[in-house]
């Protein structure tokens, strides 16, 4: 199924897309908080990691394994503990995010710490949601750990690994956050302009096509009937508002 | 529709037994020089592609209901969905594209089973009349409540502005059409 194996290394740009499309789906899940080794790769704060870069989803191998790299060669940069992987600081209780990029009906999510499994989440089997979190409780455990987060699927023989590097305790501070959020800019239609006919733009409003909004300090024309919701602001949609 | 059951039948092939690949002796992949553009991460790659293939899904919902849904205000909400995703689809490709090779081949050997479940594509495909507006609502109110799940999940770890402004909106919209959806049931 997995088209590194069956095929020999091509050379060319254009016969790799070729054969990327007609491959089959192979990508799935990680822990994507705190980061995850493979997250690390993908986010670039772990340099030279090689093809898991752009698929940290992609750790998938047989049920029962207990290495970061689910036995795959070249993501053996994974279980590499010598890559000076930075450890989130966290207190004894952690919370676990999955990012799923498929929704696999699941069998359980298993949390290990060298060989001792510390917290098991039941799946009952159901298809989970796009992402998925985990209160885990850590208590007993102290200083630098690698815990081993695997999601096992309910309907096929494969789990799912994500290796978490955490510093527990020991008067950690909140986990450093590599690239925070910007506050979401939510600009409002300049009140000092005087309001175009219609007014200004107004969630919850139900506009038809013709109507005219102020945005922003800009005038609009409404090109197809809705209902103005947060992130559908004129100058983001063209598809429903063009600048007059 | 055929992009549709193609995509089908490739999870299914993918789910059947045998397919475990971890112990397999695996050839490592060429690893292609990086033309992305500087601020596009590998995360982003990965939330720009998994987008990708929820939008098309998206858009195939709507093309399977459109003509068919009943309730005014589900029919305009359907139609504005339509126009906004088919502009945020060529905005997404257009940017992994501008990523290069290295991630559009990523982005292709992606996973394509992403969100709604065959079944539940079947049971809007196969909704008699007077069901397709619930049917409707069921399905797309769950799809689009994973879009924003994903899209606030990128939001911390997101590198590239433009990409994190987008999943800024996916979040903020699809939320909102989730409460709208809720209004109509």
């Amino acid at each position: 199924m997995r088209r590194r194996i069956t095929i020999p290394l091509v050379a060319t740009g254009a016969v790799v897309s070729a054969l990327a499309v007609a491959a089959p789906a192979q990508a799935h899940g990680y822990v994507s908080g705190p980061p995850s080794r493979q997250a690390l790769c993908a986010q670039g704060r772990v340099p030279d990691c090689g093809q898991i870069k752009y698929e940290p989803q992609s750790v998938e191998g047989p049920k029962g394994l207990r290495s970061c790299h689910a036995g795959i060669a070249h993501f053996a940069v994974l279980n590499d503990d010598s890559r000076g992987w930075p450890a989130t600081s966290v207190g004894s209780s952690v919370t676990f995010t999955w990012t799923n990029t498929a929704r696999h009906a699941t069998s359980n999510w298993e949390y290990f710490i060298g060989g001792t499994r510390v917290a098991v989440v039941d799946g009952g089997g159901r298809q989970p949601g796009a992402t998925v979190t985990h209160n885990i409780n850590l208590g007993g455990w102290s200083g630098r750990q690698k815990v081993l987060a695997v999601w096992n699927i309910a309907d096929t023989a494969n789990a799912f690994y994500s290796c978490v590097d955490l510093q527990i305790g020991g008067g950690g501070g909140p986990s450093p956050t590599p690239t925070p959020p910007p506050p979401t800019p939510t600009p409002t239609a300049s009140p000092s302009n005087p309001p175009a006919p219609g007014g200004s733009w107004t969630t919850g409003r139900a506009y038809q096509a013709g109507d005219q909004v102020t945005y922003g300090g800009l005038t609009y024309r409404c090109r197809q009937a809705h209902t103005a919701i947060p992130g559908w602001e004129p100058p983001n949609v063209p598809a429903l508002w063009t600048q007059v | 529709m055929r992009r549709l059951r193609t995509v089908v039948l490739l999870a299914a092939l993918l789910l059947v037994p045998g397919c475990a690949v971890g112990a397999a002796p695996a050839q490592p992949a060429p690893v292609p020089a990086q033309t992305a553009a500087a601020t596009m991460s590998g995360l982003d790659v990965v939330f720009l592609t998994t987008m990708v293939a929820h939008t098309e899904q998206t858009l195939e919902l709507v093309r399977l209901s459109r003509d068919r849904v009943t309730d005014r205000k589900l029919r305009t909400l359907v139609a504005a969905i339509e126009v906004t995703e088919t502009d945020e689809l060529a905005t997404m490709r257009g940017w992994l594209r501008e990523a290069g090779p290295a991630a559009t081949g990523a982005a292709h050997q992606h996973d394509h089973g992403h969100g709604t479940a065959a079944e539940d594509l079947a049971r809007l495909r196969d909704a008699p009349a007077g069901e397709v507006d619930r049917v409707l609502l069921d399905v797309l109110g769950d799809h689009q409540d994973a879009a924003a799940d994903l899209a606030r999940a990128h939001l911390t770890v997101g590198a590239d502005p433009r990409v994190r402004d987008l999943a800024g909106r996916v979040e903020r919209s699809r939320t909102a059409q989730v409460s709208l959806m809720a209004g109509l049931t």
